[in-house]
């Protein structure tokens, strides 16, 4: 790899399957839906779920996989806003996300109703890998669950034991517990301010949570799927380094094109022995948590 | 059915497929419209939507001797109406580009134009020679980068630079030589001239104007790289201000750029002067919006009862 990021040395400690590319090789099929709003529901603490009518979408999308969304038709605010996927259905041609409005864009979504129509990418970026088979520990923080409920209903169906730490700033702001539970997920919920679960951060609770599904061998290692601030993920890739568990942590950053064209959503990546410039919405938002640089 | 007669038909009144068809420095191209180089990554990403063939031509992103990493930190900012960049010309350098990307693009059947980047006039001329013979229809010449053997003055800035940059090039390749201009310069028809003297085929016009932006909760500019270049709706009328006056300078055909995101968006630019125009941070909002700038120029033409888009080039200006 030449295309390193000079000045910078790091230890070569870079996972085998590093999904660090220079460019695509392939054409990665995707989609540009007009999407009717199906539902759209304050969930509180300045949350909302948004299901909008997108089966072409619907139909190829996987979890951690997100869209790309107008906000608005006219040029003010100007950029698509790019939200993960907390579910699909493809019988029923529908995709929801569960947004926080931060700004602009955000704000300006929250006035869409039922019945009108806003313009989706996607499905796109690559999503969690869900070939494994020991158990999985979903650790969620803030808004940074809603991809892992998407994950949740996917492994439903394979029998995988999935369990759950999430957290919230407070009560008002835990999303997707139902959700898991249905799925059959065993769900450990924490708030910063004790108004509901654990005191504390989710991350609290994740050696005990990989001490309980833990087995002998190296093959019976349970894996972590992570979502959530930075802080939280700097912390996820501590305790992966430390007890050897596999772990895929989903990162998200401001981008234009959503597509891998513009290189506007750089992060750093370790790949091998050099540091190279990674793209959230192609080579990511899904990373191998051995390989970003946070 | 041709039907015979001038051009000018009673609007409204049907009439033969309009001719979208232009030729700039002898490339051929079916229709104006081009993708604005660094918008469109090497092709496939957008391929994954659309047929890319149906553009009139492809630019894909600029392409250096060697691997350039681009900038650290934040690289974009939204702005009103408009998109901060600064990239920093990431990219996996030029033969990368000719093992990996240019065999499927050059099955696509639309012409590519290769842009090209350097930090000296030996870089420049070194990615001219690789590309010469490759089967590219052109190469853009991109001129914003920063001169380093000048205190890191861009080429674009200064026409002795600007020129010479231009020359080095024509020297070393057979192939279509466009020079993209910047726009932050003092005067532009300066460059133009500077550039059309020194062997250029066409030019395209403009890359972003520089700008910047401030997080005011953490009182740090946003962008890493501190100062970006805008592009978008904003700096349209700049870019079509600066296509008007560089049309009135040169002879040599001309390709308009800047925050163009319709067909009427295009047509303003063609009458300026414009051969045709490229399309850039539009698809990041609008992915489509190549194709229906397409569509809707072949509206206009047969609801005008124009003949040709050829026909409408510098329309405003007589």
């Amino acid at each position: 790899m030449t295309e390193r990021v000079e000045g910078t040395t790091v230890e070569c400690s870079g996972p085998e399957d590093s999904r660090a590319v220079r460019g695509q090789a392939t054409v990665r099929r995707w989609f540009q839906e007009n999407a009717k709003i199906l539902r759209h529901d304050p969930l509180g603490a300045g949350l909302l779920q948004l299901t909008l009518h997108a089966p072409d979408v619907a139909a190829s999308a996987s979890p951690g996989q997100f869209v790309n969304l107008r906000v608005s038709e006219r040029v003010v605010p100007f950029l698509r806003r790019p939200f993960s996927l907390a579910g699909f259905d493809p019988d029923r041609g529908t995709v929801t996300i569960i947004y926080q409005v931060v700004g602009e864009g955000t704000k300006l979504l929250t006035e869409y109703r039922p019945g009108q129509v806003l313009s989706l990418l996607g499905p796109l970026g690559r999503g969690f890998p869900l070939g494994g088979s020991t158990a999985l520990i979903l650790v969620g923080g803030g808004v940074g669950t809603a991809p892992l409920i998407a994950v949740a209903q996917a492994v439903r169906r394979t029998g995988r034991a999935v369990s759950a730490l999430i957290g919230a700033r407070t009560a008002e702001a835990l999303i997707g517990e139902d959700a898991m539970i249905t799925a059959g997920v065993k769900v450990q919920v924490c708030t910063d301010d004790g108004t509901r679960g654990v005191k504390g951060l989710p991350t609290d609770l994740l050696d005990d949570a990989i001490r309980g599904t833990a087995g002998v061998s190296p093959q019976s290692r349970p894996e972590i799927f992570a979502c959530g601030p930075v802080p939280m993920l700097k912390v996820i890739q501590d305790v992966a380094r430390r007890t050897e568990t596999p772990a895929y942590i989903s990162l998200e950053t401001i981008m234009a094109c959503g597509v891998g064209a513009c290189l506007g959503c750089s992060c750093r990546l370790k790949s091998g022995c050099v540091e190279i410039f990674g793209k959230v919405c192609t080579d990511g938002p899904v990373f191998n948590a051995r390989e970003v640089a946070l | 059915m041709k039907q015979a007669g001038s051009g000018s038909e009673a609007p409204g009144r049907l009439q033969a497929q309009p001719d979208l068809s232009v030729t700039l420095a002898g490339i051929k191209m079916k229709n104006p419209v081009m993708t604005a180089s660094g918008t469109f990554g090497s092709g496939r990403e957008y391929a994954g939507l659309y047929d890319i063939s149906a553009l009139g031509a492809i630019v894909v992103k600029g392409l250096s001797t060697v691997p350039w990493p681009g900038n650290p930190g934040i690289r974009l900012a939204e702005t009103t109406a408009g998109l901060l960049n600064s990239i920093g010309l990431q990219n996996p350098g030029v033969d990368h580009f000719l093992e990996a990307d240019w065999p499927w693009l050059r099955g696509l059947g639309t012409p590519v134009i290769v842009n090209i980047v350097g930090k000296t006039v030996d870089e420049y001329v070194e990615v001219a020679r690789r590309l010469d013979g490759s089967g590219v229809a052109g190469i853009e010449v991109n001129i914003s980068c920063p001169n380093i053997k000048e205190g890191g003055l861009a080429f674009g800035t200064e026409p002795g630079m600007a020129g010479r940059v231009t020359r080095a090039v024509r020297d070393a390749t057979k192939l279509p030589v466009i020079v993209k201009l910047s726009p932050n310069v003092r005067d532009i028809t300066e460059i133009a001239r500077a550039v059309e003297a020194s062997g250029a085929d066409a030019l395209s016009l403009i890359n972003t104007l520089t700008g910047m932006a401030i997080d005011i909760r953490n009182r740090r500019p946003i962008l890493g790289n501190v100062i970006g270049g805008l592009s978008g709706p904003a700096i349209k009328p700049v870019a079509l201000r600066m296509v008007w006056q560089v049309a009135g300078a040169v002879g040599i055909p001309l390709i308009g750029i800047g925050g163009i995101m319709t067909w009427s968006d295009a047509l303003e630019f063609i009458m300026a002067g414009a051969t045709a125009v490229a399309v850039g941070t539009a698809s990041f909002v609008n992915p489509l919006a190549p194709l229906q700038i397409i569509e809707g120029l072949g509206k206009y033409l047969q609801e005008s009862g124009t003949k040709a888009v050829t026909d409408l080039i510098g329309a405003a200006r007589v």
